[in-house]
């Protein structure tokens, strides 16, 4: 892989899984892409086109069965440890611990990422500070409201100052308010020129936050550009449009898909 | 490991686990409070009930007051018993009623002279006494009576040897009195031998359980384990961190438990403490304590694994909860008297611990059985470890929403494929275990013939080759039904005969360090001599059919499951080791298989590498074959002097023959090795 600057680099990204049946899902196939400093990929797909996975990979949570990717250049699969420390990851699967308290959770996410306890102290006051989270810095989590948990999880991504955040649909099931807790984190890191992987199957945040977009289906990208060029290619005047415009030329059927969708 | 890694998440775990009040209760309520008070209360009020009981008297009928008058006059007398006036063909409906609570009938014995009694004035009486047994105030009237007739008995004999002026030594040449030698303290230890490790045992993998399944399915199903892998702790430091905490609760559980079961019991037991002290000593405390270190490893392990399988709580308790009620039956093995230790035990999980724990309290030790329990529950224990670390790696076991067992997703959403999963092999071994051990040796007790035809072909083949239908396995490659090579058979047959040779040496070592069951020994040979075997019949029932269903079953789903996910030689050494111990019948386990563990492994490495179950057939035939057919020969050969000819004077088999065919069979299956491996090198060769 030659060095062309980009902090995540995937080649070629290939998972299978086998299910409890036997039967081979290949969930990813074959993906290849770059996310460079200070910009925001957006990975646009409906349910079950692989975003999930794709993220976990370069993540270092599952490895490839094919291919290789790096993060910070280190590889996924051999320096996980590496990859790890300078990934900040949150999805809506990452849960946090019921009967910890909001500053329990974010020292011991922090220890585990190798930090030193005056470190986190100050890391943990400065976030505390910014998020309005002092209120709830002794409350264990399961007394929390959903708004304040999902802060807490933003404090707990945030705490070792990744250099790469990886965002798997992390606004689902979130109300407004929120959701504008995720959103400040995303336009924050892009400030401080970090690299944000954002999955999502919301459009219009995707259209509001991503420099560029990769179209996902089916574990294959059917298009990575900026939105502007793929609002253009598409001849349509939205994201979603061009997304459907995508599907089809990719001989998916859409009526059938929403027939499937209904179901 | 990372230490710091591991330290971190264990204390983590540890705030997280005592944080929450189901643990609290299980581990410190029951143990500390509940059981001591249950135990108590149940003993105080047994024993108030036991007196409320002894004070009010019992309601007796008399029939035949005339014949006994003196008799009649004692039972009035004594103050526990109220004597009912009922007619002799009312008395048992009377009793079985509770209208009274027993009946004596006495007639005279008019079948006795009386000249023949010369002790006696007058006749012989027969007594009858009549009570019901599933009644407590029943049996404690017939308690009452029969001391009471016993004194009157004992007094007119008295009497009369008085009357004929005889001492009572004429009548009682002997004076019994009981005298123990056992102190209070051992009588004391020997009740705690049956009760502590049972209860122990029970305890401490209660204790695992709930910490088990919270850390495991509870954190998938929390969503918290994915949240943990984004960090840099490793999939060993979690595993480690977890467990630690779960083997402390279980410790602790099975401590508090120790602690709080052993006061109730010195409370109880200072009540009659002139014949029994209840009070665990120190000695066998720091030896129980001892062993429960590797009991607790071994439970953690084992409830961590299966948790680990569980997508949720409650399905994670559907998984533990039958390996808990699996581990009550060796559990209770303490409880059973005269059940002890032998080598053979100390290896069977958990049995060992609970034999041993029984053995510690009661002062019995038996230093190699320590070892032996120690050193096996300890491998146990760490393979159970290694196997979670696995679990922990395999994405599908962490993320996969689906049934983790193909047997739960049912048939018509199952998709064909080529073999079963090791899960499945173990799963199918389990049940014809069970059903062999059970069914089995029931219909070969009642007709040999039809059992062992039943027993093959229902409880061995029909399984397998039904199991593998059922998951829509490729039958062809499961149970490996290829054409094996001309020179493939040959192996097989020369590598039988050499292991006929090597075989009756090691029965014939192993029967002079661990002697077999010469009862077992006995009842097989008195089963094939009722059955009147032939030697065609013999050959039929013990050659033919095990070489076929047995090979179905062992080399092929088994074999087939397990070199799935391993090596072909890893595989072959676990199915080695499962074939040997289906051998052991249940009253013969005083021994470990070692000559079927060492055929076990032989047939599976020459079936794994030549990829055919026909080679193992022709093995497993000429082999049980050859031993029927020596077994045959023997009283012949000793009518006609030649008795055990072939061996030596020290009952040997000859080293001119032993060392040659020990070196063939060696060398035979070292060329199926060979020869497999270099035709998938070939293979994966020709394929890319």
């Amino acid at each position: 892989m030659t060095d062309t600057g980009a902090v995540i680099k995937a080649e070629g990204l290939h998972k299978v899984f086998v299910d409890a049946r036997g039967e081979e899902v290949h969930a990813v196939r074959g993906l290849s892409f770059e996310a460079h400093r200070g910009e925001i990929l957006g990975i646009l797909g409906p349910n079950g086109a692989g975003k999930t996975t794709l993220l976990r990979m370069l993540a270092s949570i599952i490895q490839p069965t094919e291919g290789r990717a790096s993060v910070c250049g280190f590889d996924v699969v051999r320096e996980p440890d590496e990859v790890k420390r300078r990934i900040g990851f949150l999805s809506g699967n990452t849960k946090l611990y019921a009967r910890l308290t909001a500053a329990e959770t974010v020292r011991y996410f922090g220890r585990l990422t190798g930090l030193d306890d005056e470190t986190i102290r100050r890391r943990t006051d400065s976030i505390f500070a910014s998020l309005n989270m002092e209120t709830i810095r002794d409350r264990r989590f399961e007394k929390l409201s959903t708004g304040q948990k999902q802060k807490v999880s933003v404090a707990r991504t945030l705490i070792h100052d990744p250099e790469v955040l990886v965002l798997d649909e992390p606004t689902a099931g979130l109300d407004v308010i929120a959701s504008r807790a995720i959103v400040s984190l995303i336009r924050e890191a892009k400030a401080q020129h970090k690299t944000v992987l954002l999955s999502t199957h919301y459009m219009t945040e995707a259209e509001e936050l991503c420099d560029r977009v990769a179209l996902l289906h089916e574990g294959l990208f059917l298009a990575v550009d900026t939105l502007d060029r793929l609002v253009e290619d598409a001849g349509t005047t939205s994201l979603n449009e061009a997304f459907l415009r995508r599907l089809e030329a990719a001989g998916v059927d859409l009526g059938s898909a929403n027939e499937e969708a209904a179901r | 490991m990372r230490l710091r890694q591991a330290r971190i998440v264990f204390l983590k775990e540890m705030l997280e686990t005592l944080r929450d009040k189901r643990t609290l209760m299980v581990m410190i309520l029951g143990p500390v409070l509940i059981y001591p008070v249950l135990i108590l209360v149940l003993v105080t009020m047994s024993r108030a009930q036991q007196g409320r009981l002894e004070q009010q008297p019992s309601r007796v009928a008399l029939i035949g007051q005339a014949v006994a008058p003196s008799l009649t006059d004692r039972l009035l007398d004594d103050e526990h018993i109220e004597l009912d006036a009922l007619q002799l063909g009312d008395v048992r409906e009377a009793v079985r009623t509770g209208r009274v609570e027993a009946a004596v009938i006495v007639s005279r014995d008019v079948e006795t002279p009386d000249e023949a009694s010369p002790l006696l004035t007058g006749a012989l009486a027969r007594v009858v006494v009549i009570y019901d047994q599933a009644d407590e105030r029943s049996e404690l009237a017939f308690e009452r009576i029969s001391e009471l007739l016993g004194a009157y008995s004992r007094e007119a004999v008295t009497g009369q040897l008085a009357q004929l002026e005889e001492g009572e030594e004429y009548a009682y040449p002997l004076v019994i009195r009981r005298e123990s030698v056992g102190t209070p303290e051992a009588v004391g230890r020997r009740v705690l031998g049956y009760v502590i490790p049972m209860m122990l045992v029970l305890m401490t993998i209660a204790g695992s359980m709930y910490p088990a399944i919270d850390t495991t399915a509870g954190e998938k199903e929390r969503g918290t384990i994915e949240t943990i892998l984004t960090t840099p702790a490793g999939i060993a430091e979690i595993v480690a961190g977890k467990f630690l905490t779960i083997f402390l609760i279980a410790i602790a559980t099975g401590l508090l438990n120790l602690a709080g079961m052993g006061l109730a019991l010195a409370a109880i037991g200072h009540a009659a403490q002139e014949t029994i002290n209840l009070s665990l000593p120190l000695d066998a405390a720091l030896l129980v304590l001892l062993f429960l270190v590797p009991l607790a490893f071994l439970f953690s392990s084992v409830m961590m694994a299966v948790a680990m399988y569980a997508r949720t709580f409650k399905e994670a308790q559907n998984y533990a909860t039958p390996i808990y009620l699996l581990c009550i039956i060796p559990a209770m093995m303490s409880t059973l008297p005269g059940f002890e230790l032998t080598p053979f035990l100390c290896v069977v999980p958990v049995v060992g611990v609970t034999l041993l724990l029984k053995e510690l309290l009661q002062a019995t030790i038996v230093w190699g059985h320590l070892a032996l329990v120690f050193i096996s529950t300890s491998l146990y224990a760490y393979g159970a470890f290694r196997l979670t670390i696995r679990l922990f790696h395999n994405e599908n076991v962490l993320f996969s929403s689906e049934r983790p067992f193909a047997l739960f997703v049912g048939r018509t959403r199952l998709k064909p494929r080529p073999v079963p999963t090791p899960g499945e092999a173990l799963l199918l071994a389990a049940v014809c275990f069970v059903l062999f051990f059970t069914a089995g040796q029931i219909v070969q007790s009642h007709d040999l013939r039809v059992g062992l035809t039943i027993t093959m072909w229902g409880l061995l083949f029909l399984p397998a080759v039904g199991f593998a239908r059922y998951l829509k396995l490729d039958v062809r490659k499961t149970f490996a039904l290829r054409r094996p090579s001309a020179l493939a058979l040959v192996g097989a047959v020369v590598a039988a005969v050499a292991s006929l040779l090597v075989v009756l040496e090691i029965e014939y070592v192993q029967s002079k360090l661990l002697p077999y069951s010469q009862e077992l020994a006995e009842a097989t040979k008195r089963a094939f001599e009722q059955a009147r075997f032939g030697l065609v019949e013999t050959l039929m029932f013990i050659a033919l059919f095990p070489a076929i269903c047995e090979e179905m079953l062992f080399r092929g789903f088994m074999l087939s499951g397990f070199s799935s996910k391993m090596r072909r030689w890893q595989a072959a050494i676990i199915v080695g080791v499962l074939f040997g111990f289906y051998h052991v019948v249940p009253v013969a386990m005083k021994v470990i298989p070692v000559s079927h563990i060492v055929i076990g492994i032989v047939l599976s490495l020459i079936v794994a590498y030549s990829r055919s179950i026909f080679t193992g057939m022709l093995f497993h035939l000429l082999y049980n074959a050859g031993l029927m057919t020596l077994g045959y020969l023997e009283p012949l050969l000793e009518k006609a002097g030649l008795g055990g000819a072939w061996l030596d004077a020290g009952g040997h088999v000859p080293a001119l023959l032993l060392v040659p065919a020990a070196l063939l069979l060696v060398g035979i299956v070292a060329a199926f090795v060979v020869a497999g491996d270099k035709r998938s090198r070939a293979g994966k060769h020709s394929s890319a």
